[in-house]
């Protein structure tokens, strides 16, 4: 039978008593961070920023650990002057080695609290346009329509033009038809916007836009602006154009032709061919 | 012509047994549902002609099974299944747009009363407990933006059939349900109405007793400000009508405490 003197002995050995403190300390740190997660996941409660939780979560977790591990130590005697002096040159020296991973994990953290997109959004950045999968602290992946994962360092984002097609829940979709300026402007806006009225994918309102663009040397340049669910877009790309070739066959509207015609020519015999041909 | 006591149908479950099959035309949607061995099938196609006015059940239905019924969603068992099916109306899923007839001012201080006709779905439910197999627009209403801005604003169905002062001006189609706005300005100048939103989806189904179907009554007050703060939805009005359905959404901040957006704008 062990006597209850042999522990209040125990206990008064520096060791014991300095092991005891540090324990104590790091369960404290670690109730602590749990806490304060757990506070975190209330204000987040909506949960619709997975990202940001995660993000803030392991912050939370690195702080507590670096904060009670430092405690711990001090509590056995260690000169945290000399591991703060080291760390630094330490992180210095990493910082110097690391100076890309370090770039993008500063422009990770910019990128998820600025949010200029979360998951799920249509993006498209230095020419790769697909669906963000992830943000993470070093690095994005995106899935392109061709079902393609592509890893964009968060670096890049942030230093690149990003547009989003998502951000908005309605957007345009811009057309531009070359026609002949003996068209009947009025007769195609009407086909088009009967297109938009029978079209599912288009909205009826804002109003779609139809406007001369270009008055070119043989043709004039309209654009057609018509507004759809940013969710749909492409549903309404694919849908419109063909439906827009089909009613421009059906009521003959044919896209201009450049002629040109030379002053003096006459019909080439045949064994003459002309130099110009008359159509281009 | 209609005899909107028809629409009284709906109020309980049909009974189809093996091998019978229901023909259902509601305005211009024509639905086929089938009792087949261990399985239902359920076909549909919508005319889209916002102007039918139709309304025939057929149970059972003694027509050859039409092709259709082979052709589009089947519900499986590996048992038999039960007999009853509900097909029960339900408002959209997103909020209806309309014009009003003529461009309308709401002078200082006046309230009106403003009715718009929305088309309803169709809900159906198998087994018991019921369960949702499938929800059918009567009429495929195009989309429209409703807001100020590209920004701020929903995206809702639009309605042909235009909002009215006077209740006697909407023609009683059995695939519609009316909705009472009431609009109310207690701001210092005139309220001009461009377009006008019933929030379907927060919105209850009520049959009367002459079998038409209407939503709660939704009241609208712009404030001395000059914006719209308080939309209220009166369910008491409805007291003495048949519950069809409840809302899909319960009311949100959005629309109990709705800008100037629910009336597209205003002078």
């Amino acid at each position: 039978m062990i006597d209850s003197s042999f522990f209040a002995t125990l206990l008064e050995h520096a060791f014991v008593k300095q092991m005891s403190q540090a324990i104590f300390v790091l369960l404290a740190g670690y109730l602590l961070h749990k806490l304060v997660s757990l506070l975190v996941m209330l204000f987040y409660r909506d949960g619709k920023d997975l990202q940001r939780i995660f993000v803030v979560q392991k912050m939370i977790k690195y702080f507590f650990f670096v904060v009670t591990a430092l405690i711990a130590l001090k509590i056995f005697g260690v000169n945290l002057k000399v591991i703060l002096g080291a760390a630094g040159v330490l992180s210095l020296a990493v910082g110097f080695a690391a100076q890309t991973s370090v770039s993008n994990l500063i422009s990770g953290l910019f990128m998820i609290f600025e949010k200029p997109f979360v998951v799920g959004d249509i993006i498209e950045v230095t020419g790769v346009k697909g669906e963000v999968l992830s943000v993470d602290l070093l690095s994005m992946r995106i899935k392109t329509v061709d079902n393609l994962l592509i890893r964009v360092p968060n670096e890049v984002v942030m230093k690149a033009q990003v547009t989003n097609y998502s951000h908005f829940p309605i957007r345009r979709h811009d057309m531009t038809f070359s026609l002949a300026y003996t068209e009947d402007l009025d007769k195609v806006k009407k086909i088009l916007l009967e297109i938009v009225e029978n079209n599912q994918y288009c909205l009826e309102e804002p109003e779609p836009l139809f406007i001369v663009e270009k008055m070119g040397e043989y043709f004039m340049d309209v654009k057609f602006g018509v507004w759809g669910e940013s969710r749909l877009m492409l549903n309404l790309q694919s849908t419109f154009g063909e439906q827009v070739r089909i009613a421009f066959i059906k009521h003959k509207i044919v896209l201009p032709q450049r002629t040109i015609r030379i002053d003096g020519y006459q019909a080439a015999k045949s064994e003459d061919p002309p130099s110009i041909a008359p159509n281009q | 012509m209609l005899d909107s006591q028809e629409l009284k149908v709906f109020r309980s479950p049909f009974f189809l047994e093996e091998g019978q099959i229901l023909f259902l035309r509601f305005g211009p949607l024509n639905l086929y549902i089938g009792h087949f061995f261990q399985e239902w099938r359920v076909s549909w196609y919508s005319t889209n002609d916002y102007l039918d006015n139709s309304f025939r059940l057929e149970l059972p239905f003694n027509g050859s099974v039409p092709e259709i019924l082979n052709s589009q969603v089947r519900y499986t068992y590996s048992r038999p299944c039960n007999s009853f099916i509900k097909v029960t109306p339900v408002l959209g899923d997103l909020p209806f747009v309309a014009k009003p007839t003529r461009p309308l001012m709401v002078l200082p201080g006046e309230t009106v009363k403003i009715f718009m006709s929305i088309p309803l779905f169709l809900r159906i439910e198998i087994e018991q407990p019921y369960a949702l197999v499938q929800e059918i627009p009567v009429i495929l209403s195009p989309r429209t933006w409703f807001g100020e801005t590209t920004i701020i604003g929903t995206v809702c169905y639009s309605t042909k059939i235009k909002a009215v002062l006077d209740k006697k001006e909407l023609v009683h189609r059995p695939y519609r349900a009316t909705s009472q706005l009431i609009i109310e300005n207690r701001g210092e100048d005139s309220l001009h109405v461009e377009r006008l939103k019933v929030p379907a989806p927060h919105l209850s189904l009520y049959q009367t007793e002459d079998g038409l179907f209407v939503t709660n009554v939704i009241h609208y007050i712009r404030d001395p400000s000059g914006s719209i703060k308080t939309v209220d939805v009166i369910t008491k009005d409805q007291d003495d009508h048949f519950f069809i359905t409840g809302p899909r959404q319960s009311p949100d901040p959005s629309i109990l405490n709705p800008i100037a957006y629910f009336f597209g704008h205003h002078d």
